[in-house]
């Protein structure tokens, strides 16, 4: 497989789509650096398909602008643009073979039969499926479909390539070993790559960067590290993970900030510029805390008001002053009963302030 | 807009613009009559033809010819290429208004090569627009959709506007601004107008009533019977709409069956001979008017309704109808409370679709109407013979259509988006709740008592063209099939049974590709003056045939557009006549393939005409079969137009056996009726067993 010499960026700008009076994408700037796979993540009707589809030209954008490197695509259709895609369905073509559905876009563009089964059988090998090329679509698992769709979306080796939800329909143990494969694809070729998903720990696996949308609008775009230990609201907080979303004071102590909760004080890593000392709202990660049988210093009483085992971990709901917490102990942990009254501690790294709403 | 910058589709396009489109021009203007011929390019004189030819002297033509070297040599090309393309297309549409004004002025009538012309400035205009970055730049698209919208216009729009016009100038070519008011006024019109209600809604009710009766009798009942409906329906499609008329006359006619056999048992003199006088059994022509009509409408009718409503039970989830009998309901109740709500859309619908049928039907009331007049039959006899009254026949035309737009809208509005998806007969599998035993009894005596009338009937029809004279004489004789089709090709019914034939061999085609090619646009595409297909379409599916047989005479029966009297006109009559089938075949056909797989043909660079060739034709090949094979058969039987349009030279199946029952000749039109419904059968298995056959090649080279 060739790497793709030069890894365009996307950028679009002022993007809005509505259907009708509903507005599925508002006023949206977003860049995607060359050669990078970022992800677009959010809930289902957040608009993601829908931008992923507006850089493919198969929507038209209302209004705004769309550019693969200097280049304004805006009004170019999808057959001239110059993108590859792998639909949620696949979309393989029923009444082709493998090698028919790979090598449909080089027969349209002309190229010779001969150079095409080389090509086809280049890109099959890419994807692990060598001689595959006689078989039809229904004569496959899940995942070879996948595989081919991802072949039949590089053999014209695109500037872009757009990727919808391309594991929902494959079973969650296939799925992990089907995105390392896209992503290490997606390295080896260097074409800058756009996914979207729903799942979360699909997004933060496979991405350089993770744009999480929310009704047609992008709440924080990021690292997935970044997004997971500094989210910027409770829908980013509690979308990336599972987060206990709890109000705080915020105060400063010699230049140092810190958020007092209950009777507890954690230092703050960071606070966005925009919050003031007072009342904040303060995300806290499930695993970050810990509960201890005695009182200690700088710990907040609780009582267990529930507790279920999960497998690899037992999760607790705490009933304390600052509210009630969300909380996982992997299972070789110490453990607490129901009832049990208990004290604990939070590691400030998965503690984030949240902007003001 | 945008100008597209893609530099091989420009390189192409430009290809299409400067070189092949005004080259083709230039072959049509030098090849092709470009004035209309008076008899039709195989009945014109050597001379005639000659003379269409428009290098034969100076015209107008030489305007259009002008245009096609011009583009050829392109020498605004180095203008700026915002500036081209505004030169390309005012040049490209000043052309086309030039030919239809100058044609209109100098009352020429334009022939094939002009045609042609206007075709290729119409795909010139198109190509530019896509160059401006219409659709954004898909060429093939622009032009179907432009090429759409002309056929729209010019052959329902044009035509309809014409038929308005009618209605404001007497015959004497005088404005009368209020003729209509004077006409919808005049004597009878009043009485014909409630006449056309009443019946419509009658026939609505009863198609309505026993659609629902097969529907359901099909899905949920456990008799053996159920097997034949699903039979008996397309035994209208293939009967052209009178001939069920004809069927009742012999049974229930003055000297049918019925009568027959009540004076056998009673005797001539009746039962009661009060004062000497005649029995009250004489024979009666009951059947004639309300009676006959309602009978053959119900008849061919129901089975549209049934074929709306069974996809609609079938579809209904058991699960519904259980939850109802776990809380306790019985099975009538549940019947009556949730399984008839959940049905209501499709009977308002079947309902709707019944009344516009009735009120457009033409043939049955011609055949049986009697003293019944109906708006449809009116329009016929205010043209028909010396009436010539086009005023009339205008302003009831503009009324029929008015009430079947009316009604149309309601039914579009009352299933929304679903107005066009034909559904099919798939059944479900599951525990179906299965009818109260009373009351699948009095559903089965129904269907039975229908399942014999329609035997009776179509028995009738075969028969009545093997006796001698039905009613009189019923010696076995092939005297009538020998008149029709013993004496040479070229009497009795053979001409108009080839006319029929390859009338209908060029429009099926067209119909059905047009047709997938209107649903792709209208179902899958989003561009601008999209709302003035949708209107169009919804015109199509309104309009009744004798409207456009009214309509159509007004329209191309002078220059620039003369078609009256040529097999184009037919041909013309019946592409509009079946074209909702071919839209409707086609819609379905699509919401059968996944959009994304039409995506993803256009993400492997393949433009929109590629992917129709490739992924959607393909795909749909046994659909498209199929459509074709019903829009043939549609064509084969339409009347309501082509009774108008048709003359002795043109004159079709349907037509001829009309005229054959306006001269009393009940012998022969039956005879014919029959030869025509059992050559459309055997084409329906014909067509049943290709596709057949190609599903299996496809699954058989999939292993």
């Amino acid at each position: 497989m060739t790497v793709a010499n030069q890894s365009v960026g996307v950028s679009l700008q002022n993007i809005t789509k509505k259907f009708g009076d509903t507005i599925a994408v508002q006023k949206i700037n977003l860049e995607f650096a060359p050669g990078t796979l970022t992800t677009v993540l959010g809930p289902s009707g957040c608009g993601k398909t829908t931008i992923l589809r507006i850089i493919g030209g198969l929507e038209i954008p209302t209004s705004g602008k769309i550019l693969f490197g200097d280049e304004d695509v805006s009004h170019l259709s999808a057959t001239n643009r110059d993108v590859g895609m792998v639909f949620q369905s696949y979309a393989l073509f029923p009444h082709m073979n493998v090698g028919q559905n790979i090598g449909y876009g080089l027969k349209i563009k002309g190229t010779p039969q001969n150079e095409i089964k080389e090509r086809v059988a280049d890109v099959l090998k890419t994807v692990g499926l060598s001689g595959y090329e006689s078989r039809y679509a229904d004569e496959m698992s899940g995942g070879q479909q996948q595989r081919v769709a991802v072949a039949r979306s590089l053999i014209l080796e695109p500037k872009v390539l757009l990727f919808d939800e391309p594991l929902s329909n494959i079973d969650s143990k296939l799925r992990r070993s089907m995105r390392e494969d896209i992503r290490k694809l997606q390295q080896e070729t260097g074409i800058t790559s756009i996914y979207v998903t729903h799942d979360q720990s699909e997004a933060l696996a496979v991405s350089d960067d993770v744009i999480v949308m929310n009704v047609g609008k992008i709440e924080q775009m990021g690292g997935p590290e970044q997004l997971y230990r500094h989210p910027k609201n409770a829908f980013v907080a509690t979308f990336i993970g599972d987060a206990n979303i709890l109000e705080g004071e915020l105060i400063q102590v010699d230049g140092r900030n810190d958020i007092q909760l209950g009777e507890m004080t954690i230092s703050a890593e960071t606070v966005p510029d925009n919050a003031h000392v007072g009342k904040v709202q303060v995300a806290i990660r499930p695993e970050v805390v810990t509960m201890h049988a005695d009182k200690g210093t700088n710990r907040m009483e609780g009582k267990v008001n529930w507790r279920s085992f999960v497998g690899s971990a037992f999760e607790y709901t705490i009933e304390t002053s600052a509210g009630e917490l969300f909380i996982v102990v992997t299972s070789t942990g110490d453990q607490f009963e129901t009832g049990d009254t208990i004290y604990i501690s939070v590691n400030n790294i998965g503690v984030a302030v949240l902007e003001p709403s | 807009m945008d100008v597209i910058q893609d530099k091989s589709l420009v390189k192409k396009t430009n290809k299409l613009i400067y070189i092949f489109l005004p080259l083709i021009g230039i072959i049509a203007y030098l090849g092709l009559p470009w004035f209309g011929l008076e008899y039709g390019l195989t009945d014109s004189s050597l001379e005639e033809i000659s003379e269409g030819f428009a290098w034969h002297s100076v015209n107008i033509a030489i305007i259009p010819l002008i245009t096609c070297f011009l583009f050829l040599l392109h020498p605004w090309r180095f203008l700026p290429e915002i500036k081209g393309l505004v030169i390309d297309i005012s040049l490209a549409i000043g052309t086309v208004f030039f030919i239809i004004i100058a044609g209109m002025i100098l009352k020429q009538s334009l022939g094939l090569g002009a045609g042609i012309q206007l075709i290729i400035l119409c795909l010139i205009v198109s190509s530019v627009c896509s160059k401006l970055g219409f659709l954004r730049g898909d060429g093939f698209l622009a032009g179907a959709i432009i090429l759409i919208v002309l056929m729209v216009l010019l052959f329902i729009i044009y035509p309809l506007g014409r038929i308005f016009l009618q209605v404001f100038y007497a015959r004497t070519g005088e404005f009368i601004p209020f003729q209509f008011f004077e006409i919808i006024t005049s004597f009878g019109v009043g009485r014909v107008l409630w006449n056309t209600l009443v019946m419509a809604f009658s026939v609505g009710l009863s198609t309505t009533f026993f659609g629902l009766v097969f529907a359901i009798y099909s899905v949920r009942s456990t008799s053996r019977l159920r097997s034949l409906i699903k039979v008996f329906y397309i035994l209208p499609i293939i009967t052209p709409p009178f001939v069920v008329g004809l069927s009742l006359i012999l049974i229930f006619g003055r000297s049918g069956s019925i009568n027959d056999i009540l004076l056998f048992f009673i005797g001539p003199e009746g039962i009661f001979t009060p004062e000497g006088g005649q029995g009250i059994f004489k024979r009666s022509s009951y059947i004639y008017g309300f009676p006959g009509i309602f009978l053959a409408q119900t008849l061919a009718l129901t089975p549209v309704s049934y074929m709306m409503l069974v996809g609609m039970v079938s579809a209904i989830s058991p699960a519904l109808e259980e939850a109802s009998l776990t809380m306790r309901a019985t099975r009538w109740q549940t019947f009556k409370r949730v399984t008839l709500p959940l049905i209501r859309p499709g009977i308002a619908n079947s309902f709707l679709l019944g009344v516009i049928s009735s009120a457009a039907d033409f043939g049955n009331p011609l055949v049986l109407g009697g003293e019944y007049d109906v708006l449809s039959t009116e329009i016929y006899f205010s043209i028909a013979g010396s009436q010539l009254d086009f005023a009339r026949a205008a302003t009831l035309g503009s009324l029929l259509f008015g009430i079947s737009l009316l009604v149309y809208y309601l039914q579009k509005k009352w299933i929304g988006k679903y107005s066009y998806v034909t559904v099919t007969g798939m059944q479900t599998a599951g525990n179906v709740i299965s009818l109260p035993g009373w009351l699948q009894k009095i559903m089965s005596s129904i269907v039975l008592l229908w399942i014999t009338v329609v035997g009776v009937l179509y028995t009738s029809i075969i028969m009545g063209g093997l006796v001698a004279k039905w009613g009189a004489d019923y010696t076995f004789t092939l005297e009538h099939h020998i008149e029709l089709w013993g004496k040479g090709f070229n009497s009795g019914g053979w001409p108009s049974f080839f006319n029929s034939l390859s009338y209908s061999l060029i429009a099926a085609p067209i119909t059905g590709l047009t047709g997938v090619l209107i649903a792709y646009v209208i179902t899958r595409k989003q561009f601008k003056g999209r709302g003035v297909i949708n209107f169009g379409t919804t015109l199509i599916f309104a309009i009744p045939g004798t409207v456009v047989g009214v309509a159509y005479i007004f329209a191309f029966n002078t220059a620039p557009i003369e078609l009256t009297g040529t097999a184009l006109i037919l041909i013309v009559t019946m592409v509009i006549r079946s074209m909702p089938v071919g839209i409707r075949g086609g819609i379905s056909a699509l919401s059968q393939i996944d959009k994304s797989l039409e995506e993803a043909s256009l993400m492997q660079r393949a433009n929109s005409f590629q992917t129709i060739r490739s992924v959607v034709l393909p795909l749909l090949k046994p659909a498209i079969i199929s459509s074709i094979a019903y829009s043939f058969i549609r064509a084969m039987t339409t009347v309501s137009a082509v009774i108008f349009l048709a003359t002795a030279g043109t004159s079709v199946s349907t037509t001829y056996i009309l005229g054959r029952v306006e001269d009393g000749d009940y012998g022969i039109s039956i005879a014919y009726g029959s030869v025509l419904i059992l050559s459309m059968l055997f084409f329906t298995l014909l067509v049943q067993k290709l596709i057949g056959r190609s599903r299996t090649e496809r699954s058989v080279s999939t292993k």
